[in-house]
């Protein structure tokens, strides 16, 4: 089994059973149904409610949807249109419950038709989307799925563009994505199984895995930490992500996200699931490790050497966004003999009436960088770029020329933003930025000493740190040379026929050797 | 279907093979050549740290032997069965207390590194509270935590030893080498006594490869990891007389430091390599005292068995950091290393030696 | 969680506390040269030194004329004096507002009048070796007359005169009567080997400063007993070998002619059976080319080619054999190393000799040094000749 540290929390074990759940039947008065749910939804202005008798008999019947979440087209010519006009072809029988069998089997002609049994299932399926329909004096109700609101357009994802590479991405709409999923792997055995998160909100969360790939150890695990999940909203991914993770004290982002369906796909290759909430265009994938959060799709669209060198390229930039100003506070506060003799000499001319310590200077560069980067994301998009120009060019000439921060620190803390977005993950990214301050504090109280010992101490914490139960530094250490061929370097494609060792998945075969 | 099951606690051989290096390589090699330099003739130190290396070995190799004959069974569980529990007791309190001695020299000697070389002004107790921080912050994790931290800092430290050994080339007068095979005998011993106690790092097997989850091939495992030390050792000496001579060699602190001192990286992106060397050197100092300072907790944890992991980390440390804090100088650091390098090396002879009669007597399979 | 609360309130803590190295580079005094001479000699036998360091002005280094302003020296000595160079240099502290720094020290000079003082030399530059903040690649050098006038030099090339000469001391790749940069690392191995060595002589003369010449010295009295310069030190180096550049100026057939050579390598073989006279046999072998000739022979003869190899040879022979002659004889001092030789080929010869090879009985001046020497011409660089005969 796996072995997993569970939080406290989550053996409370607090039952799923919402404070108000009406589980009132339905009675046969269709009058009297439709005023229960009128007040149980206190009459809202968007509730849509058409009664109206069953072509050639006197049979009330009603529909009930909410303006706005159904599609009032497919309302109107698949159920209104039908029970008007095919039931004047036909002779309709007397009894309820055969023309209430009768609508169900023939006359509806709706693709997706559920019955309903109680006054929760109605209030359910109205605000899922459906269309209720009630028939008198028959304590069942028809729901139709009718789902049809506007949504955003599939569009590039914003925060993972690519060179080359699809250019959709993923949407707030669950069921576009499930779609999306779906075109782009074809395998019978992708499974997606849905859960409803939010004692309130009551939204839909999809977890989807391949069947035969995945181990159905991670599945256990990914399964029963999203039935625990016990909350009453979750607005975004990031909720899930929060919930399901292992540590949730710690910086490092134990579960990726993605915009874009191809990683998405790639996760599910590999053996790991994809979790997608409903109203997030951002899918959770798990588990996943830090040799894969810096890791692109666009390594594998290129051709190995470009891929490769990228990579090495974005471990360059991660050393960069974490250790550069540390390091550049250690060497010219502590070690000056170890900057070659000639910098040294500029350095400290550089440095010439500069009233702060090191320390303190890049202390203050990182916040400025910082608010630099809030802002310009809070900011419309437009005005956002004039922030950058004004912050970062403006601010720092002028920070230079007023002799408040020597002209290297600004080169320093720059290269150090720049290098931190260079790395493919966000949240991966921000962790990094965070490090940073700490580290930045060590190099002014230790010099390279504190330097080793924060990064020994990130080490401590990094190789006790889990994803659904795989260790967060596989494949470094537990060391899985197998995997080390798509790590740093990656082998090219043709030669890439394993799936991750780690995963212990099922189907260890990328290809079949016999066709190769 | 197999389980998923490398996350668990249990250890492979082949971290053995890893953190049997990491726990020797540590602060031993860097006066190591000043010690066998100032016995022998010109570069004849080879000839001790060779035979000093493969007694190391063979010991590493029956040690490791001897636990492994016990699979999946504690130190004190199978000595219990060799020689009777109250004995295995006094046996296991021994480690203990042996461990936490080496812990506070360890934690001791880093200091006084650290001050010589990076932070002048820095006061040793300040040094020694973060780096015993540290490691108890690491010990507190999970064990096969430390494993994983051996595996991810091991190459880092091999590494730069290449850098160092390779850079070094163009300063090498062969010249040095000469004249051969001149030591005296009584030089000689004094060296293989030297390199034994450097080599010590047998402790960690009684308790680590009750850990490992197949351990049929740890012994060979062992002992190839042994090997790396042995290697690197040899080749830092010979470094050292090729670069320095006998006579410097003899009269530096820490030479191995100086040999990074000297080096020059190519296009001159950074002087003083000396200062870096130190500071990835201390990750392996960090190995070492980590694995340690957990083996102290490890034994005292199986015979209180009741008392919490974290209790007695809080228990121990202190004791370190007093015990660490208590020579005055340099001299007395010397002659209480010595003291516990001796006692740790004759102590686990004398265990085997114990452990392997008995059983053989008494017929404990 | 509430241990992990005090834990890291007790490690904030400590890094509030912190900050003992921190110095921000500008407020540190990079020393890049030192000096040491002679102030005083004590009756009672101890030795008041000066030691002048020179600090960089690092403002002025970079852009020496800012707002038009007047050119600013980059560097600034100051001397002290007192009798252990580190105290001195600790003085420092009370004549400059930075703090002095010695990262960054690449050279070392030491004038010749504590060189020539008995017994004094390791003790002065002890400081240099012991101190961490040193490097050992420190470059040594001894000065005629006052060392601190050497850190005084103009220079228009360099605004650093410690870099300047410290750019001089690399130039020895390219000639033959100036020796390799010796470092302070090397020279703490002569002074533990007790070996006699030698070290770069600078000469001050007006306000420049001019490298000629060695300055030997012996290992076990620790002092400079003579200097070395001109052809003697082109027969130093030939018998060192390990040679890349350099040139020889001969004669043949009253005709000035120039070799350059471009590999020189010496074989030294030593028969130590005898003490009271050991034979020493040095062999050497150039290779070069004709760098310039006066006359106009053509040079494309065999007989004449064969001719100039064995006046070279010869040229080189007796350049070699004088030098041994005053090392023999006028210095008494084996400052080339056979003693090192005898030690790694001969170690049983060796520890019986140990303490009369240049000292005691002095078997070093008996014994007897044969050399050969072979010189190869490889070519004769783009012209045979610059003037024709037939022109006359």
């Amino acid at each position: 089994m796996v072995k997993i540290r569970i939080n406290s929390f989550f053996n409370r074990n607090r039952k799923k059973e919402p404070k108000d759940k009406n589980i009132s039947q339905l009675v046969k008065n269709i009058d009297e149904n439709l005023q229960n749910i009128k007040t149980l939804l206190d009459e809202p202005a968007d509730l849509a409610i058409r009664k109206f008798t069953v072509r050639g008999s006197n049979h009330q019947c009603a529909i009930v949807y909410i303006d706005g979440l159904v599609d009032g087209l497919y309302v109107r010519n698949n159920i209104i249109e039908n029970i008007q006009l095919e039931t004047e072809k036909k002779q309709l029988p007397d009894n309820k419950q055969k023309l209430f069998d009768e609508l169900n089997q023939e006359i509806l002609s709706t693709t997706s038709l559920q019955i309903g049994y109680t006054l929760d299932d109605v209030s359910n399926g109205i605000l899922n989307g459906s269309t209720v329909l009630y028939l008198d004096g028959i304590d069942k109700v028809f729901i139709i799925k009718t789902q049809g609101w506007d949504k955003r357009d599939i569009q590039e994802p914003v925060t993972e563009s690519l060179i080359r590479g699809p250019r959709d991405g993923f949407v707030e709409d669950l069921r576009t994505n499930m779609v999306l999923m779906r075109r782009y792997i074809h395998d019978p055995n992708l499974r997606f199984k849905t859960y409803q998160i939010g004692r309130r909100s009551k939204k839909s969360l999809v977890v989807a895995y391949i069947d035969d790939v995945i181990h159905p150890d991670i599945l256990k695990e990914v399964k029963r930490r999203i039935e625990s999940i016990d909350t009453d909203d979750a607005p975004e991914s990031g909720f899930i992500e929060q919930w399901i993770e292992d540590n949730y004290l710690s910086p490092f982002p134990q579960i990726m996200n993605t915009e874009r369906p191809d990683k998405a796909s790639a996760a599910l290759m590999q053996g790991k699931v994809v979790i997608m909430l409903d109203g997030s265009p951002f899918v959770l994938i798990a588990p996943s490790t830090l040799g894969s959060a810096m890791q692109s799709p666009e390594d594998y669209y290129e051709r190995w050497t470009i891929g490769t060198l990228l990579r090495v390229l974005r471990y360059l930039g991660a050393f960069i966004a974490i250790f550069l100003p540390s390091l550049y506070i250690a060497l010219v506060s502590f070690h000056p003999g170890m900057i070659p003799t000639n910098l040294a000499f500029s350095i400290a001319a550089s440095r010439e009436g500069v009233p702060f310590t090191p320390l303190i200077e890049a202390f203050l560069m990182a916040v400025t960088m910082e608010l630099l980067r809030e802002a310009g994301a809070r900011l419309p998009k437009t005005i956002g770029q004039t922030i950058g120009i004004v912050g970062g060019l403006v601010i720092g000439d002028a920070a230079v020329q007023a002799g408040i921060v020597s002209p290297i620190m600004v080169i320093v803390v720059a290269l150090n933003a720049i290098a931190s977005f260079a790395l493919p993950a966000y949240s991966l990214a921000i962790a990094f930025r965070i490090i940073l301050f700490g580290f930045i504090f060590l190099a002014g109280t230790f010099g390279l000493y504190g330097i080793i010992i924060g990064y020994i101490i990130v080490n401590i914490h990094i190789v006790n740190l889990k994803s659904i139960g795989v260790p967060y530094t596989t494949p470094f250490a537990p060391t899985f040379f197998k995997d080390w061929e798509d790590l740093i370097f990656r082998k090219p494609v043709p030669q890439l026929t394993k799936r991750p060792v780690y995963m212990e998945t099922k189907d260890k075969q990328k290809v079949d050797k016999e066709t190769r | 279907m197999k389980r998923f099951e490398y996350a668990d606690e249990k250890i492979s051989d082949k971290q053995i093979l890893v953190a049997v290096p990491s726990f020797v390589i540590g602060i031993g090699i860097l006066s190591l050549p000043q010690n066998i330099a100032s016995v022998t003739t010109a570069s004849d130190g080879w000839i001790p740290l060779l035979i000093g290396g493969v007694i190391t070995v063979l010991i590493t190799w029956s040690v490791a032997k001897l636990s492994a004959s016990f699979p999946n069974q504690t130190f004190i569980n199978y000595a219990s069965t060799i020689v009777t529990r109250p004995i295995a007791i006094v046996l296991t309190l021994l480690f203990s207390i042996l461990s936490t001695s080496i812990t506070s020299l360890q934690v001791r000697q880093i200091a006084d590194i650290a001050k010589h070389y990076l932070l002048k002004e820095t006061p040793v107790e300040i040094i020694s509270f973060t780096f015993l921080l540290l490691i108890i912050y690491a010990v507190a994790g999970s064990r096969i935590g430390l494993f994983r931290l051996n595996t991810m800092f091991l190459p880092f430290v091999l590494f730069v030893a290449v850098i160092v050994i390779v850079f070094n080339i163009q300063w090498f007068d062969p010249a040095f080498l000469l004249p051969t095979f001149e030591t005296s005998f009584s030089g000689h011993i004094e060296g293989i006594k030297n390199s034994v106690l450097s080599y010590a790092g047998f402790t960690i097997l009684w308790f680590y490869i009750t850990i490992v989850k197949e351990p049929k091939k740890t012994p060979k495992m062992a002992a190839i990891g042994m090997c790396i030390p042995v290697v690197l050792y040899i080749f830092l000496y010979l470094t050292c007389i090729l670069v320095f001579g006998n006579s410097v060699t003899s009269n530096l602190q820490y030479p191995t430091i100086e040999l990074a001192k000297i080096l020059e990286i190519p296009g001159g992106i950074l002087e003083r390599f000396e200062s870096l060397f130190f500071v990835i050197w201390i990750m392996a100092i960090f190995n070492t005292t980590a694995m340690t300072f957990d083996i102290a907790v490890l034994a005292l944890h199986s015979i209180f068995a009741n008392t919490g992991k974290i209790k007695l980390i809080f228990i121990i440390g202190p004791i370190v950091y007093v015990t660490g804090m208590y020579p005055q100088d340099l001299v007395q650091v010397s002659i209480f290393g010595s003291f516990i390098g001796y006692s740790s090396v004759l102590y686990t002879v004398f265990v085997a030696l114990l452990l392997f009669t008995i059983a053989k007597i008494r017929r404990v399979k | 969680m509430k241990r992990f609360l005090s834990i890291l309130s007790c490690f904030t803590l400590l890094l509030l506390t912190g900050c003992w190295d921190e110095l921000p580079i500008d407020e540190r005094g990079f020393v890049i040269g030192s000096a040491l001479d002679m102030a005083d000699k004590n009756t009672e036998g101890t030795y008041d030194i000066t030691l002048t360091s020179q600090f960089v002005i690092a403002g002025n280094l970079s852009n020496p004329t800012q707002d038009g302003g007047e050119d600013q020296a980059a560097f600034k000595n100051i001397s002290a004096t007192g009798q252990s160079s580190f105290q001195l240099s600790r003085e420092m502290l009370g004549l400059i507002n930075l703090i002095p720094n010695y990262e960054h020290l690449k050279i070392l000079i030491v004038s010749s009048d504590i060189a020539r003082e008995p017994n004094l030399f390791s003790s002065v530059v002890d400081g240099f070796i012991r101190d961490h903040e040193m490097r050992r690649g420190i470059k040594v050098m001894v000065s005629e007359g006052d060392a601190k006038d050497v850190l005084n030099i103009q220079t228009e090339t360099e605004p650093l005169p410690s870099r300047f000469i410290d750019k001089i001391m690399e130039n020895s790749v390219k000639s033959l009567e100036l020796i390799e940069p010796v470092r302070i690392g090397q020279l703490h191995r002569y002074l533990l080997d007790e070996d006699s060595y030698t070290l770069p002589l600078l000469t001050l003369s007006e306000d420049n400063v001019k490298y000629e010449g060695v300055a030997v010295f012996d290992g076990k009295s620790d002092h400079q007993v003579g200097t070395i310069s001109g052809d003697d030190l082109k027969g130093f180096r030939l018998i060192k070998g390990n040679i890349s550049n350099g040139m020889l100026l001969f004669h043949i057939d009253g005709q000035l002619m120039i070799y350059e050579m471009n590999a020189a390598k010496s074989s030294i073989k030593i028969n130590a059976d005898n003490p009271d006279n050991v034979k020493i046999s040095i062999s050497i072998d150039t290779e070069g080319a004709i760098a310039e000739m006066f006359g106009s022979r053509s040079l494309l003869d065999q007989a004449y080619m064969d001719k100039i190899e064995k006046q070279i040879a010869e040229k080189i022979e007796q350049i070699v054999t004088h030098t041994v002659e005053i090392a023999q004889q006028e210095l008494e001092i084996d400052f080339f190393g056979f003693s090192n030789i005898l030690r790694e080929k001969h170690y049983d010869d060796w520890k019986k000799m140990k303490d009369d090879w240049d000292h005691g009985d002095k078997l070093f001046t008996q014994s007897t040094v044969d050399v050969s020497a072979n010189a190869i011409v490889r070519t004769i660089g783009s012209s045979d000749k610059a003037k024709d005969k037939g022109m006359e």
